[in-house]
């Protein structure tokens, strides 16, 4: 099987980048990680509490 | 539609590319939510009066979804980009949840088939690979840990929607069958939210993007790939068919333990009691999220390979030990299963990276989204497996840790099997490689470009076939 040519255009989505991102979402990013690490720190505290009753049982 | 096109998520220069996970974390701590199903099957039992497999029906069909979407809709994704496929992922999801409820408050369980199962099912496919897909190609130079980082929030996810769930169906109303309705109501506005969050957030590196600093090693380690496979070319790949096998041994061995950790601690220790072995399950979850950033981070250092000869190799000598010795201390048992489900964790993360070292990051999402399939098969044959062998045990009259001893023995073999199959895995074929030809050239006509550059090899550097 002969490998197929392509152009860097050829790949999937345009070359052009976007306009810079802004500090609005910057903040945004930084905010999602206070969410998601705050979520993620209550699932681990939740299972962690329900765990203790295996060594505290 | 224009804001969610690739375009406009392309990243400036300078961009801080850690500024990208949490977008994938919303994601997966979403759709996350579905391995928090179970939360939700007996209010369903007494709100439709139906059997447990009835109920159970929702959660597969989801799965099977999953699977079926991932595998059919990557290719989709790698060309339009994360920011559409999180926005349909979350309309999928957040409809799904609309829906479902929409049949529960109907008293109709084929709607909520249809909702939470189908269309539901739908949005987990396409939001588990994009982001995914995204995050590997901000991190080339760690894809272990990008992956992990994403598919950690799907372990998460499971950890926060089940407490969550669990509070507002014993706050709506008196009884829990009575709060489904508002609970899925309340819970589709929180993924809502969580997922459009994402979905702004999220952007992809311009092309040609790297890591201030990072060069690329010229001699890679042998199973990485310098060129890219596309998705189609993949799939006619033995690599790909063995990774397929590796997955489906993992994850069938890890369900052979999730599927019945409750009853199995407490027929292995007479002196566990329920609340004990939910002590367990949760232990269990722990190990699960840990095995997918740990291990995952730690195949950048191991190498994809020999970190696939771990789970499998490891894991089947932990099966066999939990079969021979599980049953002599709590403490043995404990300590075995979590390394085994930790491994489970830990395949499912580092299964993108080792995709992107086979087939580089052209189209990873997509050919990763057909691998799932081989989730969506164990997800069939992991509790066939165990219940079938501990249902046939169990009319024999035999009771205890007997019961799982045949099971633990068959997981061990089929991890075997995978072992097998990952140590047969070299770097794929230079034929299936992509060319990369300078965009001020022209694309020639295969057959023409074979006369006209006899001299010009027709691959980038790339490492070959050993």
């Amino acid at each position: 099987m002969a490998p197929s040519l392509k152009t860097e255009a050829a790949q999937p989505g345009p070359v052009t980048p976007a306009a810079p991102a802004g500090v609005v979402i910057r903040g945004m990013a930084m905010g999602l990680w206070l969410v998601v690490g705050t979520l993620l720190g209550y699932g681990v505290l939740q299972t962690a509490l329900k765990a203790t009753a295996l060594f505290g049982g | 539609m224009n804001l969610l096109d690739r375009s406009r998520t392309i990243a400036p220069a300078g961009y801080n590319r850690w500024l990208v996970p949490p977008a994938a974390l919303a994601v997966h701590l979403s759709i996350g939510q579905v391995y928090a199903f179970s939360v939700f099957k007996n209010p369903l039992i007494d709100r439709f009066e139906s059997s447990h497999t009835s109920i159970a029906i929702i959660f597969s069909i989801a799965i099977v979804m999953l699977g079926l979407s991932a595998a059919f809709g990557g290719k989709w994704m790698e060309r339009n980009g994360p920011r559409k496929a999180m926005a349909l992922s979350a309309t999928f999801w957040v409809s799904g949840f609309l829906v479902a409820s929409l049949g529960v408050s109907l008293g109709q369980l084929w709607i909520v088939y249809l909702g939470y199962g189908f269309l539901g099912g739908i949005g987990l496919g396409i939001g588990y690979i994009s982001p995914v897909s995204t995050l590997i190609k901000w991190f080339p130079d760690r894809p272990g840990l990008a992956t992990g980082l994403a598919i950690m929030g799907f372990g998460g996810g499971a950890m926060v929607a089940s407490p969550l769930t669990a509070r507002l169906l014993d706050t709506y109303a008196a009884t829990p069958a009575e709060a489904i309705v508002p609970t899925m109501l309340t819970l589709a506005a929180i993924y809502a939210v969580l997922m459009t969050a994402g979905a702004v957030v999220i952007r992809v590196p311009a092309p040609g993007w790297k890591p201030e600093g990072w060069i690329p090693s010229v001699k890679k380690k042998s199973m990485q790939t310098h060129a890219d496979v596309s998705a189609t070319k993949a799939i006619r790949t033995p690599q790909f068919y063995l990774l397929w096998i590796v997955l489906f041994a993992n994850v069938t061995a890890g369900i052979g333990i999730l599927e019945q950790a409750s009853p199995m601690i407490q027929d292995f220790f007479t002196s566990v009691t329920p609340a004990t072995a939910a002590g367990f399950v949760g232990m269990l979850s722990l190990a699960n999220m840990a095995g997918r950033f740990g291990w995952s981070t730690l195949s950048d250092k191991l190498g994809r390979k020999r970190t696939y000869m771990m789970y499998l190799g490891v894991g089947a000598l932990l099966y066999g030990s939990l079969a021979a010795f599980g049953g002599s201390a709590i403490a043995l048992f404990v300590t075995l299963t979590f390394f085994i489900v930790s491994f489970y964790g830990g395949g499912f993360a580092t299964i993108p990276a080792y995709l992107k070292d086979l087939f580089g990051v052209l189209e990873v999402g997509a050919i990763h989204g057909r691998l799932l399939t081989a989730w969506s098969a164990a997800g069939i044959a992991g509790p066939l497996i165990v219940n079938g062998i501990a249902d046939s045990l169990s009319a024999r009259g035999v009771e205890g840790a007997a019961m799982y001893l045949p099971s633990l023995i068959v997981m061990s073999c089929i991890l075997v099997v995978g072992f097998i199959a990952n140590m047969l895995v070299r770097p794929v074929h230079e034929r299936f490689h992509e060319v990369v030809v300078p965009p001020h050239q022209t694309v020639p006509d295969p057959a023409v470009a074979d006369q006209s550059l006899p001299d010009q090899p027709l691959v980038a550097a790339a490492t070959k076939e050993s």
